[in-house]
């Protein structure tokens, strides 16, 4: 180990963005044919050393950046970093699911061309060179939508290794097993360590720590920006590591709800669709419940059926105390559940539309006597909401798109108050907002839980669902996998079953 | 040679590895490319940017121009153009255009296309004429246009709400189908015998001065502009036509929306062409594509104008006047057939282009 030159060795590497340093004098080296795994909670940095290694990002200072023994004096271009034989692969893959692997391949290598004419036999050729190099057993022209997701994974790899194995020096691989069900994992981990067996550096940035003790080598763990500590895999255990990542500066305090809670306004048993298994959840009166997990978990698949957006193949679906065999959107809203969608601009709102318009198009009939709008009650329907959800400007018949993200969302959820709901389904209610947006939002929520809505908050942030819930519910792979009340309900209890994850499946109720 | 080239990343972030294997390209996707609200929602956007003088003036502009051109003729050719006979002419001649721009109007506001109006209009003279050799009443057979237009109307709205085609093509299809309906019936043949005289009266005599076939156009407007303006069923309309996903999950029945939009559209379409067949005392095939595009023109083209950015009935009113005199003004001098298509396509061009070109400098 100590003779061979490092695939990366990097020194004192520090990023500021604004004021803010995200990275701080952060060391890494990784050695060839070792696995070498990156981790830290959500904002500790592990992303921003990754686009400063593979030359998205110039560091602000740094004392040694080296790939196979070459130094950069100044910061590395991606150019330059893909040159030494630096391959990435990121999470989202950057496939095209449409296209066929050999295509998505030449998406980043270009075609063999002759005289500007592609060679389709040369191209196809050496296209399954690459896919025999991580050892997937597919015809080029398959297209990637038919593949399974670990397969696309190897697709990534063969388009990284299509220079020959030689060429690859250091291979990056940032979060590619997010979005993949738990019994594929197995199948990528395998090409993993394929490519280190040929003698490439492989730094695994990762949030699964399962993984991280089946693959990895070496563990460097970031904590603010700053290396904590980085060793041998042999000297971490699993608790140890979680202790390591999310133990530090968090603040707990009890919750207490204001209200008690009535009857149950919704019931979901064993509810399955194409994204959920087996699902059983429920909320009453009064109650916040928040639906967590990691990006892919199904959270927002629950609130799309919820909603009568998708369907449901199995289980029983509860309202108000009375089963749904089919649900539809107006069949819910009639019920009075009220739904907020996490792409405000794409999917919730009309962005060419006034917030006159978008405020009362969820029920144009409280406006209107025989199908004819009354322009009078409209404008003040929507006046009142903007001057009480203090939405600005306060102006009815600016566009939507002229609001800042902060002031659409406060249209988009305060749209809901006009009159009394049930169930309030909320996806993500304060992504890209504003702090006083946020406080408007979260002061809505509470009021209409005060007035007996049952609301289920389905969020990324978990700063948020323990602000909000009384109660939060982890999925995983379309499963509820744990849920977290009481005493539960603290910021590290949750990290740790979130850094946790699937190693824990099954185990609590 | 890098294994992730940023933009490629950006292009697929916004959707899940999940939602992309579900969603092979169809027709029904590349249709959000060809939706003709998304062509104006930028422009939206951008003039509402602009208030006081500069929103005023892309209000009123096609108006303008409008009085512009009916000062110019009216002097430089005082003598045949603000004469009693030549504005008769004018307006009953531009009555069904009016009625058959309304009837394409109400997709386009829900944010489709529909490309088979002028093929309806074709039929519904066509059909008017041989039910009429066949001794049927005009009242009568007006009923059966107008359930045939609706028919065609339904064809359509099943291929773009339930199978999920583009609208465009959809309608392109259907238009098709349809002209080779109205040839069938022909034969190629004008069709001239037993009109009756009590259409043709109607849709080529004056009460008062003024041109009796221009009152159905009149009524077709008014209730259209309430029905667009002022009842829930236009704002929905609207609202899917602004945003489909959006308008869904407000509760919207959108398929019913567009649906309806489409039979609305064939209905008129068919009224259209059962006033034509009067009007004009003869029926043929082929005629369709002529009344088609500067009824498609004079939607774009009223998007520009009064509420600039929106498809909207008053502004495809001025459209269809405008228009109407342009293309008189300028065969007056005697100018050949192709002024008209001329006129039309480049109001078309002019119209999306000007929007394009706004919405461009203000942002």
């Amino acid at each position: 180990m100590s003779s061979a030159r490092p695939a990366l060795e990097a020194r004192a590497v520090t990023k500021r963005f604004g004021g803010r340093a995200v990275l701080r004098d952060a060391d890494l080296i990784v050695q060839p044919g070792e696995v070498h795994a990156l981790v830290g909670a959500n904002g500790s940095g592990k992303s921003t050393f990754v686009k400063v290694l593979s030359g998205f990002h110039d560091a602000s200072s740094y004392q040694a950046l080296e790939i196979r023994g070459q130094s950069f004096p100044d910061n590395p271009t991606a150019a330059s970093v893909a040159k030494l034989g630096v391959r990435v692969v990121h999470q989202d893959l950057g496939l095209v699911p449409e296209l066929s692997i050999l295509e998505n391949v030449a998406l980043a290598t270009g075609f063999e061309r002759r005289n500007g004419l592609i060679r389709w036999r040369r191209s196809d050729k050496r296209c399954r060179e690459a896919l025999e190099r991580v050892e997937l057993d597919r015809e080029p022209q398959t297209p990637v939508g038919q593949l399974a997701v670990w397969e696309r994974v190897a697709v990534a790899f063969a388009r990284a290794v299509y220079d020959g194995l030689d060429a690859v020096s250091l291979l990056i691989l940032d979060e590619i097993t997010a979005a993949l069900p738990r019994d594929q994992v197995i199948n990528v981990l395998e090409v993993v360590r394929r490519m280190k067996g040929f003698g490439a550096g492989v730094l695994y940035v990762t949030h699964r720590f399962e993984e991280i003790f089946e693959v990895a080598d070496r563990i460097t763990v970031l904590v603010d920006g700053r290396v904590e500590v980085s060793a041998a895999v042999g000297d971490f255990t699993p608790d140890g590591l979680v202790d390591l990542v999310a133990g530090h500066g968090l603040v707990e305090e009890e919750h207490v709800p204001p209200v008690p809670f009535g009857e149950p306004r919704l019931v979901v048993e064993k509810l399955s669709s194409e994204r959920l298994h087996d699902v059983s959840l429920q909320v009453r009166a009064g109650e916040i419940c928040g639906v967590i997990g990691r990006a892919g978990c199904g959270r927002s698949s629950l609130g799309r059926v919820i909603f009568g957006l998708e369907e449901f193949s199995g289980g029983r679906l509860v309202l108000n105390g009375a089963e749904l065999k089919k649900i539809s959107v107006p069949r819910a809203m009639s019920d009075g559940v009220a739904y907020v969608p996490q792409d405000r601009l794409g999917s919730g709102l009309l962005p060419a539309g006034t917030v006159k318009e978008n405020a009362t198009l969820i029920d144009l009939k409280d406006v209107s006597r025989f199908g004819f709008i009354s322009r009078r009650r409209e404008r003040e329907r929507a006046t009142t909401l903007v001057t009480n959800y203090d939405v600005r400007p306060a102006n009815v018949d600016m566009f939507m798109t002229q609001l800042s993200g902060g002031n659409q969302q406060k249209v988009l959820v305060s749209r809901w108050m006009s009159s009394p709901r049930t169930l309030l389904v909320l996806d993500e209610p304060t992504e890209g907002v504003d702090a006083g947006a946020r406080a408007i939002i979260y002061g809505l929520i509470d009021r209409a839980r005060r007035d007996g809505a049952a609301v289920l908050v389905l969020t990324s942030s978990i700063e948020e669902a323990l602000e909000l819930c009384d109660r939060i519910v982890l999925m995983s792979s379309g499963r509820i996998v744990r849920e977290f009340a009481g005493e539960e309900l603290s910021p590290h209890v949750i990290e740790q079953a979130l850094l946790m994850g699937e190693i824990r499946t099954g185990v609590d109720e | 040679m890098n294994t992730t080239d940023p933009p490629s990343n950006e292009a697929t972030e916004t959707r899940s590895n999940e939602e992309q294997m579900s969603q092979p390209l169809s027709l029904g996707a590349r249709a959000k490319e060809l939706n003709p609200q998304t062509v104006m929602a930028q422009k939206k956007s951008a003039l509402a940017a602009t208030g006081g003088l500069g929103g005023f003036l892309s209000r009123y502009a096609v108006v303008a121009v409008f009085l512009m051109l009916i000062a110019i003729f009216g002097i430089t050719k005082s003598g045949t153009f603000l004469t009693t006979s030549n504005l008769q002419l004018l307006l009953g001649a531009n009555s069904v255009a009016l009625i058959l721009a309304l009837g394409g109007l109400l997709p386009l506001i829900g944010g489709e296309f529909d490309l088979s109006i002028g093929y309806t209009l074709e039929l519904a003279t066509v059909v008017t004429a041989l039910l009429s050799e066949h001794h049927v009443g005009p009242g009568a057979s007006l009923l059966i246009v107008m359930a045939m237009g609706a028919v065609i109307g339904i064809v359509n709205s099943i291929f773009i709400t339930v199978i999920g085609v583009s609208s465009f093509i959809t309608t392109l299809g259907v238009g098709t189908v349809v002209s080779a309906i109205s040839l069938e019936m022909t034969n190629g043949n004008i069709l001239i015998s037993g009109i009756p005289q009590s259409l043709t009266q109607f849709c080529q005599t004056n009460v008062a001065g003024i041109p009796k076939i221009i009152f159905p156009a009149i009524g077709c407007f008014v209730v259209l502009w309430l029905v667009c303006e002022h009842t829930t069923y236009g704002r929905r309309l609207l609202a899917v036509g602004l945003s489909s996903r959006a308008s869904k999950l407000a509760g919207v029945r959108v398929g019913l929306m567009l649906g309806s939009s489409f039979v609305l559209a064939g209905v008129l379409a068919a009224l259209a062409g059962w006033l034509e067949l009067g009007r004009v005392g003869s029926a043929s095939s082929g005629v369709g594509p002529d009344f088609l595009l500067p009824a498609i023109a004079a939607g774009f083209l009223g998007a520009t104008t009064i509420k600039p950015g929106r498809f909207n009935v008053l502004g495809t009113l001025v459209a269809v006047a405008l228009v109407a005199v342009g293309v008189n003004g300028l065969e007056l001098d005697g100018v050949a057939d192709w002024v008209q298509p001329l006129f039309d396509g480049g109001v078309l061009l002019l119209a999306v282009g000007s929007a394009q070109l706004l919405a461009r400098r203000i942002r």
